[in-house]
C-alpha cells in the first residue's frame, strides 16, 4: 500500500539516507528503529515530501483517495492524502489557545462539515481514543501529557486516514501511560484496519506491535524483515547489540525464546 | 531508631513544598552499603524532588520536615538555618545536555569538577585510570558536542565517581538517551559500582528497568512512598493500588486490548 524504492537523501553533500526501500501492506505495522541520528525521522519527512529526496519510485495507494505515485523526486505539494501524523511531544503539537475539541475538529474543516456532523465526528473520535466527552472543552494546558497524546491520536483519526505516521509516539510519557496508549493504538488499528508506520527507540514496544521491522544505521538499512524473525535471530552484529541493549534495559524479556510466542498469545 | 553497620543512608519523614503546595509527604527510605535501590513512580510523583532534597538542594522545593542520616552525617530538615549538603553522593544527570556547559571545553569542565571535589585541578593517576576503564579518550581541546552522547554520559559518570562517593544517584538513566547508549552507560555504572562497593540509587518511571537492576524498590505516587520492599516480592504481590497498576503495565508483552479502559482514570 505504501511502497518506497531506493530512496536517497543528502544535505549539503553529506548523505543522510542511502538506498532505503520498503513496502507496507494495508492494516500492517512497520516499526522503524535505530539509534539517534540514524535518519529515522528524516525518512518519514522524505516520504511525505517535507525534505528533498531522490528515489526510483514512491507509491501510496489508499482506499479512500486517489493513488499517488512519484518517480525521481517529489512533485507538487507535500503530504500524502489519506495519511496523518502523530508527533512525539503532544503539548508542542497542539495549539495551546484552542480547546482539544477545536483542535480535533480542525482536522476535517477542509471537508466543510456542518456543525452537527462536526460535533458527532469529534465525539466519535474522542470515544475511539477513550477520552470522556468533557475533554473537548479543555485546553492542552489543562490536561495531562497522556490525555494530550490521546487527543493528538483523535485528531488523526477523525479524518479517517488509511495510514498514520507516528514519530516516537510514546517516548515523552511515563511507563504506565505508555502501555495504556499503546493498547488504545492497538484497538484502533484492529477496528479501522489502519496501517501504522512507527518510528521508535523502544524495541520492547516494537516487539509487541510490529509486523515488519526496519532498522536504520547511519542512513543505511541494517535490517528489513518480518518482526518475528527479527526478534528470533538477528542478521547482523549491530542488530544483536540493539536487542541486547533492550534486554539490559528490561524492555525485552531476558529469555530470547518464548518471548515472541507470548506476545502472539496476548495480542 | 537503631542503626547498624551496613546502613548508608536513612531518610525519615521527609516533607517538602513549593510555596503552599506540598510535593513530598512523609517519605522515608533506607539504603544499605553497596546495594542498588530503585525509586519508581510516574511523572509528577515527586521522584526528582526527593533526589534534590537528598543532595541538600532546597530549590525549587524546600524541605520543611524530616531528618537525613547519610554515612554518619546528620542533617535536620526541620531547622530554619541553611541545610547542609551531604558529602559522598555522586550524581549522574538524565542526559549530557543537563550535565555539561556546551560552550566550555571538556578539559575545563573536568578541572572545575576536580577542584570542587578533590581541591586540586588536573588529572591524577587514579582519575586517569578511571577514564581509561570507562573507555574515554584524552580531552585534547574538545567541546562536549564533539564527543558522542554515550561518551559524554560516561564522562559524567566518571565525574560522579571522581570523589569516590558512597552513593551514586542516577536520574532517569533511560528516558533521554537512546537504548544503545543507555544500556552501555548502565553496564559501566553497575560494573564500577560493584567493584568499588558503591550503593546505587536509580530513579525511574520504568518498573521493568528497576526490576532488572535493583534489589529493593520504593514506589512513589503523588508525593508519598506508597510501597517498598524487595523487588521480587513487589513484582509478585504488590500491596498498593498504584503498585498493582505498575506491575500490570510492566511488560510490553502484557499489552492487551480488552480491559484497560478502567485504568485510564489513573493517567
Amino acid at each position: 500500500m505504501l511502497l518506497v524504492d531506493n530512496l536517497e537523501m543528502a544535505i549539503g553533500g553529506k548523505p543522510i539516507l542511502d538506498d532505503v526501500s520498503f513496502a507496507v501492506e494495508q492494516g500492517q505495522t512497520l516499526c522503524i528503529a535505530g539509534e539517534s541520528g540514524s535518519g529515522k525521522s528524516s525518512l518519514l519527512k522524505a516520504i511525505n515530501g517535507l525534505m528533498p529526496a531522490r528515489f526510483d519510485r514512491l507509491c501510496f495507494r489508499p482506499q479512500t483517495h486517489r493513488e499517488i505515485t512519484h518517480e525521481g523526486q517529489w512533485h507538487g505539494k507535500p503530504g500524502l492524502r489519506g495519511s496523518r501524523w502523530v508527533m512525539q511531544d503532544p503539548i508542542a503539537a497542539l495549539n495551546p489557545k484552542l480547546t482539544l475539541g477545536r483542535s480535533i475538529g480542525e482536522s476535517i474543516y477542509s471537508k466543510k462539515p456542518n456543525a452537527a456532523d462536526l460535533a458527532s465526528a469529534t465525539a466519535t473520535a474522542l470515544a475511539d481514543v477513550e477520552l470522556p466527552p468533557a475533554m473537548a472543552e479543555r485546553k492542552p494546558s489543562e490536561v495531562s501529557l497522556g490525555q494530550a497524546q490521546r487527543a493528538c491520536l483523535a485528531r488523526a483519526l477523525i479524518a479517517r486516514p488509511t495510514l498514520i505516521f507516528f514519530d516516537e509516539p510514546l517516548s515523552a510519557l511515563d511507563a504506565i501511560v505508555q502501555k495504556q496508549i499503546a493498547a488504545t493504538m492497538k484497538r484502533i488499528q484492529e477496528r479501522y484496519r489502519i496501517t501504522f508506520v512507527i518510528v521508535t527507540h523502544d524495541l520492547g514496544f516494537a516487539a509487541a506491535f510490529a509486523d515488519q521491522m526496519l532498522v536504520l544505521r547511519n542512513g543505511k538499512v541494517e535490517a528489513y524483515q518480518p518482526a518475528q524473525s527479527f526478534f528470533e535471530a538477528q542478521a547482523s552484529r549491530y542488530c544483536v547489540d540493539l536487542v541486547d541493549a533492550a534486554r539490559d534495559l528490561g524492555s525485552l524479556p531476558q529469555a530470547a525464546e518464548g518471548a515472541r510466542n507470548q506476545a502472539e498469545v496476548s495480542l | 531508631m537503631p542503626s547498624d553497620e551496613t546502613e548508608l543512608l536513612r531518610l525519615e519523614n521527609l516533607s517538602a513544598r513549593i510555596g503552599r503546595q506540598v510535593l513530598l509527604n512523609d517519605v522515608s527510605l533506607r539504603v544499605s552499603r553497596g546495594e542498588c535501590l530503585a525509586v519508581v513512580g510516574g511523572s509528577g510523583a515527586g521522584k526528582s524532588t526527593l533526589l534534590r532534597c537528598l543532595m541538600g538542594l532546597t530549590r525549587p522545593a524546600k524541605p520543611f520536615e524530616g531528618r537525613l542520616c547519610f554515612n554518619g552525617q546528620n542533617i535536620d530538615f526541620a531547622g530554619s538555618g541553611r541545610i547542609k549538603r551531604p558529602h559522598g553522593i555522586g550524581y549522574v544527570p538524565q542526559n549530557p545536555n543537563h550535565g555539561f556547559d556546551p560552550l566550555k571545553r571538556l578539559d575545563w569542565q573536568w578541572r572545575q569538577a576536580a577542584r570542587v571535589v578533590t581541591g586540586r585541578a588536573g588529572i591524577s593517576e587514579t582519575q586517569a585510570r578511571l577514564l581509561e576503564e570507562l573507555g574515554l579518550k584524552p580531552f585534547e581541546r574538545h567541546f562536549p558536542h564533539e564527543w558522542s552522547r554515550g561518551m559524554q554520559q560516561r564522562l559524567l559518570l566518571a565525574m560522579a565517581l571522581m570523589g569516590e562517593p558512597h552513593l551514586l544517584v542516577l536520574d532517569e538513566p533511560t528516558s533521554a538517551l537512546d537504548p544503545l547508549i543507555a544500556a552501555q552507560v548502565l553496564r559501566a555504572v553497575m560494573r564500577h559500582a560493584e567493584k568499588l562497593g558503591v550503593a546505587v540509587l536509580i530513579v525511574t518511571h520504568d518498573l521493568s528497568l528497576a526490576a532488572r537492576y535493583a534489589n529493593r524498590a520504593v514506589i512513589m505516587n503523588a508525593g508519598r512512598a506508597v510501597e517498598s520492599g524487595e523487588t521480587a516480592t513487589l513484582l509478585k504481590d504488590p500491596q498498593s493500588d498504584y503498585g498493582r497498576l505498575l506491575v500490570k503495565h510492566r511488560d510490553w508483552m502484557a499489552l492487551e486490548g480488552a480491559h484497560t479502559s478502567r485504568s485510564i482514570a489513573a493517567e
